[in-house]
């Protein structure tokens, strides 16, 4: 990871990490405590503005790589007349390992638990029209088990708290296919996972957060019935993720969204099913981060 | 003892598809486990694609090798782990999956399996572990595993394809100073960790963590992390972390401090002498800091170079270490030390010329009278430099005699030195009463000196009347 | 009249109202939640009671060509035939013989193993099936025309409804379609309804060789050339309706009218998806059978919403769950060159 920053610093500065805020070394690549990339603070300091934090959470395989992956790379084509500027090559990685595997009718490889092999990115997103709001993104591909972990058991992976504790807005995102199968995972895990958001953001019980999370309904591909009405399926699928939502979160939206339009299954050399995206066509990734936006 | 039996709880870390979740998780473990420890467990085992193995590359893989890791767990446990492949992640979404059996070790089992992380790793093989069980119980029983404690014949002779003596120095320079050191060590990952390991006192090493084969990750920084990984991302990465790197397949070296536990541990690396290696360092010191590792390894040396040092010299060493231990075993290891030169010095008082042998009495004699140890531990020596001076120079034996005579040793062992010189006399006797004329007459100086000193002693008297000039019997008549 | 195939004379309109070429109307998907324009349920249209004139308000010209003989004594059957070969010479382009290679594996590269089909002459609509069309066969009764649909479907007609229970395609209400889409390519049709749509105008899918014939172009001749795309070899987002056009959504049949193939045939790439008569057999590198959920069968030229240029190209072949009704795939109807009698004289 390289940094793009011009300013100059007197050797031996100390400077915080973006995510925890421990003190590490200018030259520091990876932050001590949460080994979060201390580029994000380089790139943080050269623009002089405070970055959103916008984080994209959700189970383990539910899809979280993909769509954060297909967001990044619809941005930067400008999808819905969104501008966006990555802040350092690091902030490509994850868009062209994601775009690189489905053009090639493969799904990207599982993200490590390991906190310092996951891609971080970081945009410089606004409209394109005359003084349109510019907004600093950092997002993170988190993976799906450290969260799980971190929300089992606190404090195993110390930078998802503090990502989500400086969190802007967040998009949980939900396997609605499984969900729609009747499986009772995907509504449990987010359920845990939004009460352990409640818990670390949340300062008096009685108040509702204010948090804008958009919780996306993922893999819809396989129940078009989600992009008819993703409120009413969520309530129907995911009912006590919506009470939840319902009760304590004042700001949140239900979203469906699929990036693969057909979807094939082979077996590899150990007799694995292995799934194929046979054709990618991306539905509902734009709006959930716009509505999260518009919520900023 | 070759074969301790530990039992012991085990945790397996993997992706699987499961009621409760999918992806990387404990899927199963024995129900001893803490939450802290199945806390550390999941932050420290390796996931998707970390493993130091390229299964997709059909020529090089070995399914057969592993990887390994130990650490120390919260609440004062460690975890030993093994690390293999188990086919393909189970989502398909590319990579492979690692599988990582762990299993769970109180300090004292530790150490009784030599604080040798590999013992439990290869007991670990034995059982069958690195042969993964992709639908565990999730709740598994406590496991009874037979520990083999031979280190001889596990790792060979270190071979060209292995890194350096210098590279393994620094790594184990690193790890005495605990500090964490990063090395490429190309495939060799499990013999390089145990040799470097074996360089490490015992009770530090369970103070200390390692990995090996599995790739660098800045959360998973164990103080020895070897690995088959020569990119400069892992370089930049593990020295941004403070970590030591280096190359242990191409760039030379850096220097390491002189050390003598350094060098005691590079010769036996030399050498190949892996059991020699750990019975030296597997010790359960009560103290393994810088200070105390010079101490011990130049006593090591000592008992090491006995063969090569002078005589004075090993009486010098041996003048040395006299006084009492307060650590049993740096006791042990000095009363090794002190056998040994007594060994040494026996053995070369029977052969050495006597000019020779007599430079070491007066030392010697130092020592005998110096102290209770000091007298236990010389007595023998002091008799096989009274028999090589009978051998060779009777009168200097009388001579002897007189010096044991005239020295006391302290009241706890008068009555001992008092049997030693009556038996040294009654030798000199018998030696006088067979010997010819010309071959008492040297003695007669230390006969005067006998009668000043032991008037009513039985054996002076004989050894006097034999000394005595004779008169001629023709001259008398 | 062979010649006519291959001319600018073409009808540029799936259903025969005059619309201006190119028109783009942004629209968003179909099924998209609240925020969409209001749904203006097309009128139902009244049959008139002469059977033969039935059929041709119904567009099923081939079944009338089909008793030609019969027709020719019907008052003012003549008329109607002659208009009927009109509407075909109209809506039918003719791809000539010619070989194609069917990629066999998923990760298809230059020189990888493939199929080489031999593919006979025929005539392939110049429209996809429009929503207009497809109103015909719905208000024709074609989903109670048990003779349409395969045996081993039956059980599931139950199951293809609109949004408000009644039989049609899946983002429809109340069996009409919404007017804003009147001359877009139905789509929310599975395989089976695409098939009983051909069967009940006479005509059928085409095959995916066929398709790629007539998008690839490889006809038989000394130069071997072989497109990419209907129009060339190099994409170009002005002829096309893909993600990359953000149009967000399906637009009428004749737009693009720049990216038709050489005989005139329109969208083979981008708007909509289309259904072939082909069953989606594929393997991985390692000769690994790919399979669906359920069966698949191909489809072809990519959507709208296709992300990947690559994969709305003339060789790119994708598979779609026989009874899926996505938002993004539609058909077009083929019929065989033998059966063009007034071109064949046959």
């Amino acid at each position: 990871m390289s940094s793009t920053t011009s300013t100059t610093f007197p050797a031996g500065t100390m400077v915080p990490c973006l995510i925890c805020e421990t003190q590490n070394t200018l030259d520091s690549s990876l932050c001590t405590s949460c080994y979060a990339p201390m580029a994000l603070m380089q790139e943080a300091i050269s623009q002089d503005r405070d970055p959103c934090i916008v984080t994209v959470i959700g189970d383990s395989n539910v899809g979280k790589t993909v769509f954060l992956g297909m967001l990044l790379d619809m941005l930067s084509k400008r999808a819905e007349d969104f501008d966006s500027v990555p802040k350092g090559a690091y902030s490509v990685n994850l868009q062209h390992s994601v775009i690189t595997h489905l053009s090639s009718r493969q799904f990207p490889p599982k993200t490590a638990m390991e906190v310092d092999q996951w891609h971080w990115a970081y945009y410089q997103v606004s409209k394109r029209k005359k003084k349109a709001q510019i907004y600093d993104l950092v997002m993170p591909d988190m993976a799906g088990e450290a969260i799980a972990a971190e929300v089992a058991s606190p404090k195993t992976f110390t930078v998802i708290r503090s990502l989500l504790e400086k969190s802007s807005g967040a998009m949980l995102l939900v396997d609605a296919a499984l969900a729609a199968a009747g499986s009772p995972q995907p509504d449990f895990f987010a359920l845990k996972l939004m009460t352990y958001m409640d818990g670390i953001l949340a300062s008096r019980r009685e108040e509702k957060l204010s948090t804008p999370v958009a919780v996306v309904l993922s893999k819809a591909d396989h129940c078009p019935e989600c992009f008819d009405n993703p409120r009413l399926f969520a309530q129907t699928n995911l009912n006590r993720l919506w009470n939840l939502c319902d009760t304590r979160f004042s700001n949140f939206e239900f979203f469906a969204a699929s990036v693969v339009g057909g979807l094939g299954y082979g077996t590899d050399e150990y007799e694995n099913v292995v799934p194929y995206p046979l054709h990618i066509a991306p539905r509902g990734i734009i709006e959930p981060y716009e509505w999260v936006l518009s919520k900023l | 003892m070759n074969e301790i039996l530990i039992n012991c709880d085990q945790a397996i870390f993997t992706s699987l598809r499961g009621t409760m979740g999918e992806g990387y998780r404990i899927v199963a473990c024995s129900k001893g486990l803490k939450p802290e420890e199945k806390q550390a467990i999941t932050r420290l085992s390796p996931s998707q694609d970390a493993l130091c193995l390229s299964p997709s590359d059909e020529k090089t893989f070995d399914p057969s090798k592993v990887c390994a890791a130990y650490y120390p767990l919260p609440g004062g446990r460690l975890c030993v782990a093994l690390s293999c492949y188990a086919g393909a992640e189970h989502t398909g979404r590319g990579g492979h999956r690692a599988y990582t059996h762990n299993l769970i070790l109180t300090e004292e089992q530790f150490a009784s399996c030599a604080y040798n992380p590999f013992h439990v790793i290869r007991a670990m093989i034995s059982a069958g572990m690195n042969t993964p069980q992709l639908s565990p119980p999730q709740n598994l029983s406590v496991v009874d595993l037979r520990v083999k404690l031979a280190t001889s014949g596990n790792l060979g002779k270190r071979d060209p394809g292995m890194c350096s003596i210098p590279v393994l120095r620094f790594l184990l320079n690193a790890m005495l100073a605990s500090r964490h050191v990063v090395g490429n060590v190309a495939a060799r990952w499990l013999e390089t960790a145990e040799m470097v390991l074996l360089g490490v006192p015992g009770p530090m090493r369970a103070q200390l963590s390692m990995g090996a084969g599995l790739k660098f990750s800045v959360g998973r920084s164990h103080h020895l992390q070897l690995l088959q990984d020569a990119t400069t991302g892992t370089k930049t990465r593990a020295t941004g972390q403070h970590s030591d790197y280096i190359d242990g397949c191409g760039a030379a070296a850096p220097a390491t401090p002189a050390s003598a536990w350094l060098t005691l541990v590079e010769r036996m690396w030399n050498q190949g002498d892996w059991a020699y290696l750990s019975h030296r360092t597997s010790k359960p010191f009560q103290d393994a800091g810088p200070e105390s590792r010079e101490r011990l390894a130049r006593w090591y040396q000592c008992i090491d170079d006995a063969a090569n040092m002078e005589l004075t010299k090993l009486l010098a060493v041996a003048a040395e270490h006299f006084a009492p231990r307060k650590d049993p075993i740096e006791g042990e290891i000095v009363g090794e030390l002190l056998a040994g030169i007594q060994r040494e010095l026996l053995r070369r008082l029977n052969v050495e010329t006597w000019p020779n042998v007599f430079k070491t009495w007066s030392p010697l004699l130092a020592q005998w009278r110096r102290s209770d140890v000091g007298f236990t531990w010389s007595t023998p020596l002091v008799e096989a430099v009274f028999r090589s001076a009978l051998r060779n120079d009777p009168a200097a034996a009388g001579a002897l005699v007189m010096d044991m005579t005239r020295h006391s040793t302290g009241e706890s062992h008068e009555q001992d030195r008092r049997e030693m010189v009556e038996g040294a006399l009654m030798q000199l006797v018998k030696w006088a009463e067979g010997a010819s004329d010309e071959q008492i007459t040297p003695m007669r100086r230390v006969v005067d000196s006998l009668r000043t000193h032991r008037p009513a002693c039985p054996l002076s008297k004989r050894l006097l009347e034999r000394c005595a000039p004779k008169t001629p019997v023709m001259a008398r008549r | 009249m062979l010649l006519n195939l291959f001319t600018k004379n073409k009808k540029t309109t799936g259903d025969r109202r005059p619309k201006k070429a190119a028109e783009v109307r942004i629209t968003k998907p179909t099924d998209s939640p609240a925020g969409s324009a209001p749904f203006m349920p097309a009128p139902r249209e009244t049959w008139d009671a002469d059977p033969l004139k039935r059929l041709f308000q119904q567009g099923r010209y081939n079944i009338i060509l089909r008793e030609e003989t019969k027709w020719r004594g019907h008052p003012g059957g003549n008329v109607i035939l002659q208009e009927v070969k009109n509407e075909l010479e109209q809506r039918m382009a003719l791809v000539p013989a010619g070989t194609v290679g069917i990629p066999k594996t998923l990760n298809a590269q230059p020189g990888g193993p493939e199929e080489e089909v031999e593919v006979a002459p025929l005539l392939m609509a110049v429209h996809a099936v429009t929503n207009a069309r497809f109103q015909k066969f719905v208000d024709g009764g074609g989903y109670d025309e048990l003779s349409l649909w395969p045996e081993e479907i039956w059980p599931h007609l139950i199951e293809l409804k609109d949004q408000t229970g009644h039989p049609g395609p899946r983002f429809w209400r109340n069996g009409r379609h919404d007017l804003t889409f009147t001359d877009h390519p139905v789509v929310g049709v599975s395989w089976y309804e695409a098939q009983a749509y051909a069967l009940w105008v006479g005509q059928r899918m085409p095959s995916e060789a066929e398709w790629q014939m007539a998008a690839s172009w490889h006809i038989k001749s000394s130069a071997d050339l072989m497109r990419r795309f209907p129009w060339g070899d190099a994409m170009d987002m002005t002829r096309c309706n893909l993600w990359s056009s953000k149009n967000r959504g399906t637009l009428s049949v004749t737009s693009y009218p720049k990216g038709a193939a050489p005989n005139h045939v329109l969208q083979l790439v981008g708007n909509v998806w289309e259904w072939s008569d082909s069953e989606f057999n594929v393997t991985d590198d390692a000769g690994r059978p790919i399979v669906g959920e359920m069966p698949m069968h191909v489809v072809r030229g990519g959507a709208f919403d296709t992300y990947f240029e690559t994969q709305a190209t003339s060789q790119f072949r994708t598979g779609q769950l026989a009874l899926s009704r996505t938002h993004n795939t539609g058909f077009r109807c083929a019929m065989d060159l033998c059966d063009a009698t007034w071109i064949t004289g046959g």
